[in-house]
């Protein structure tokens, strides 16, 4: 084994933004172990204040090109609950099927596209465009048909156009829903295929303890509200979110690392599974059967095919919702509700499809915002990312340099960081 | 500029930005096939293992916010023959510059308090604000529409220059009504591009594709979290 060893990998690939593992062995010793984030920050926590309401939330989305539409739902919910603004169930019902699409989409683009690869031999997907054509053919069918939920309820996937503070702009249709609904059922099939081809990487394995934190909420698989809650313990209000999870500065890295209750903690797929397996729609149970995801959250690299049984369910989940609303007779005046700013704070809390995303805004009287936070799911696993890159070296010690920055780098993909998120 | 046989050998790169403009290009799918006929992707960090040096077309998205960045970018201009900016955060550089209007310091100690001077950082910039740029792509994100419109245009040696007209035409066009329950729509002043996007479904305008050549911004001071590289930065 060698006693010295130090792999860097920079600007690291097939993950979202620019982040590089560093790691240090010495005297046969796991000296350093470090996921450094070097994206530039943009400073939306800086920038949003003196902004009038309806501009920090279109602006917000902005944040992330994968989750835009989980930073526009945080957004629009504190906002609305500094304001005091209810809204109507279906307004809700509108915004789940919208976040569905967008968790679909975006574990798609993970597993298909980033992760893939890794099990596949190839530097890209797009290698795949040659010999095996129909796996390219399938993830990009997949993929746009998760666009298309979230495209039909808010004009737009990245970054979306109707869905504002106290409900949508433009009023949905039975028409544009029984169009969404046609083109999901010849999509049906492309489901079964994608879980199969999932069941078929071979993922590493690895066993580390590790405290989890996500929404949880009575009556669904929670997504777009819930409180939130460590494993094991009793749910808590997010508006009290200071009281639970600590920032830290932790240069060089431009994204602070999180720790709940001086505890490092992962969000994410696999922590949601592991609160809330029980809610999982039965055909997404069956998948985590076929993938053997348990609802334990030990093996980093099980993230991935966490992502996968969570697109069965958003799909089942889209699916119903889609029927409910077709239904109804979707009263276009229930898609919105008057707005009146007032002096307040308020906190959204959702579920981003890699995990628990806190925004909490203050605003003056005439709802222009003051003051800004916002806990990003990647940043608040940095921290256990770390650690694991720790444990996988101490696993792996016999194993060449190559051979190990390959697997260190699986790894932190498998945990699928969005990291210009989490510099924001 | 590429009439030989070979393929145009093209990278993506990615600055200060959401990386939602790179993924509207991934998002093309079966569309983005035909082009792989002609280009051979040698470096998309976000898509691909695969890093070559060596290319003629280089996609910049994002704005220039670090020292270090433009160093980036001034290396990616030596070695492209062709450097497209992608999307408004890299052509005006749109909400990023609003962090422009205070001391840098003051913002990175709003954000990271007293460890703030141990980061970098500089009033964003456009992609064109530290190099050459030889093609843009507006919009917050782009559309794929007009991405490959580019390409064709850049492997075809013609120019391409974006809309000039204002949003309101596109609007207009499509039969959309103008409705007054906009408190403020940037339309008129607005680079056209999108199809209206926004105001056919009933939301205002944001101007995220930059300001028309001449625009009289005045009116709209209220508004605006784009900087049009034209003007000067607006504020409330
Ligand atoms: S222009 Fe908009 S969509 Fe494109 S990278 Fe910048 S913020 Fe993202
Ligand atoms: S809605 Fe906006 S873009 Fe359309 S015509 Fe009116 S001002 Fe112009
Ligand atoms: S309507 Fe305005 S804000 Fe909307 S996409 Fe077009 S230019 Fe951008």
């Amino acid at each position: 084994m060698a006693r010295e060893r130090s792999i860097q990998v920079n600007r690291l690939t097939r993950v979202e933004g620019h982040g590089n593992i560093r790691l240090k062995v010495a005297g046969g010793e796991v000296a350093e172990a470090a996921f450094d984030i070097v994206e530039p920050p943009r400073f939306f926590e800086a920038f949003l204040r003196g902004r009038p309401y309806e501009e920090v939330v279109r602006v917000v989305s902005r944040v992330c090109g994968i989750c835009a539409v989980s930073h526009r739902c945080a957004g629009i919910k504190a906002t609305e609950a500094a304001f005091g603004v209810e809204v109507t169930p279906l307004i809700e019902d509108l915004r789940k099927l919208a976040m569905a699409g967008e968790m679909m989409s975006s574990h798609l683009l993970h597993v298909l596209f980033l992760a893939a690869p890794d099990y596949l031999g190839v530097d890209s997907v797009l290698d795949l465009a040659g010999k095996r054509r129909a796996l390219l053919a399938l993830a990009l069918r997949l993929k746009k048909a998760a666009y298309d939920v979230s495209e039909t309820v808010c004009g737009r996937h990245t970054h979306p156009i109707t869905m504002e503070t106290g409900g949508f702009t433009q009023p949905l249709d039975q028409t544009r829903l029984h169009g969404l609904k046609k083109r999901m059922e010849l999509r049906e099939g492309d489901l079964a295929a994608f879980v199969d081809l999932v069941g078929g990487m071979a993922f590493p394995s690895m066993d580390r303890e590790v405290a989890t934190v996500c929404l949880t909420h009575p009556h669904e698989y929670a997504a777009y509200q819930g409180r939130m809650a460590k494993d094991g313990e009793e749910p808590v209000d997010p508006s009290d979110y200071a009281d639970y999870i600590a920032e830290t500065v932790k240069p060089p890295s431009t994204a602070k690392h999180s720790q709940w209750q001086g505890e490092n903690y992962v969000v994410g797929a696999l922590s949601r599974i592991r609160r809330n397996f029980g809610q999982l729609e039965p055909e997404a149970r069956e998948a985590a059967d076929q993938l053997g995801v348990r609802a334990s959250a030990s093996n980093p690299f099980m993230n991935v095919a966490a992502q996968a049984v969570e697109v069965v369910h958003f799909w089942r989940q889209s699916w119903n919702i889609l029927q409910r609303l077709l239904n109804s007779d979707l009263p276009a005046r229930d898609q919105s509700v008057e707005v009146s700013p007032r002096a307040g704070r308020g906190v959204g809390a959702v579920e981003a499809p890699r995990g628990l995303l806190i925004h909490e805004y203050e605003y003056d009287e005439d709802g222009v915002c003051r003051a800004v936070n916002l806990i990003i799911p990647t940043a608040q696993n940095l921290a256990s990312m770390e650690e694991d890159l720790k444990l996988l070296a101490r696993n792996l010690e016999a194993s060449t340099d190559r051979e190990l920055a390959r697997k260190l780098s699986m790894m932190i993909r498998a945990y699928d960081p969005c990291i210009s998120c989490s510099a924001h | 500029m590429m009439q030989d046989k070979e393929k145009a050998r093209v990278a993506f790169f990615d600055f200060a930005c959401c990386e939602g403009c790179q993924l509207e290009v991934a998002r093309l799918g079966e569309d983005l096939l035909p082009l792989l006929r002609h280009v051979d992707i040698v470096s998309w960090r976000e898509l691909s293992s695969r890093r070559e040096e060596d290319y003629d077309v280089a996609f910049c998205e994002g704005s220039i916010t670090t020292r270090e960045d433009m160093d980036r970018v001034r290396e990616i201009r030596d070695r492209a023959k062709i450097l497209v900016a992608l999307g408004s955060c890299a052509c005006i550089p749109c909400h990023n510059s609003l962090k422009n209007q205070w001391p840098m310091a003051e913002v990175l100690d709003t954000v990271y308090g007293r460890e703030g001077w141990r980061f970098d950082t500089i009033p964003a910039q456009p992609v064109a604000g530290v190099v050459c740029v030889d093609y843009e792509i507006r919009g917050c994100p782009v559309t794929g529409r007009e991405f490959l419109k580019v390409c064709k245009a850049i492997l075809t040696d013609q120019p391409y220059a974006p809309p000039e007209e204002p949003v309101c035409v596109e609007c207009r066009l499509s039969d959309n009504l103008c409705v007054e329950k906009f408190d403020l729509c940037l339309g008129p002043v607005t680079r056209a591009g999108c199809g209206a996007a926004c105001p056919r479904l009933g939301t205002a305008c944001n101007g995220c594709r930059g300001a028309v050549p001449g625009a009289k911004l005045a009116p709209y001071k209220r508004k605006v979290w784009f900087m049009p590289r034209e003007g000067a930065l607006l504020l409330l």
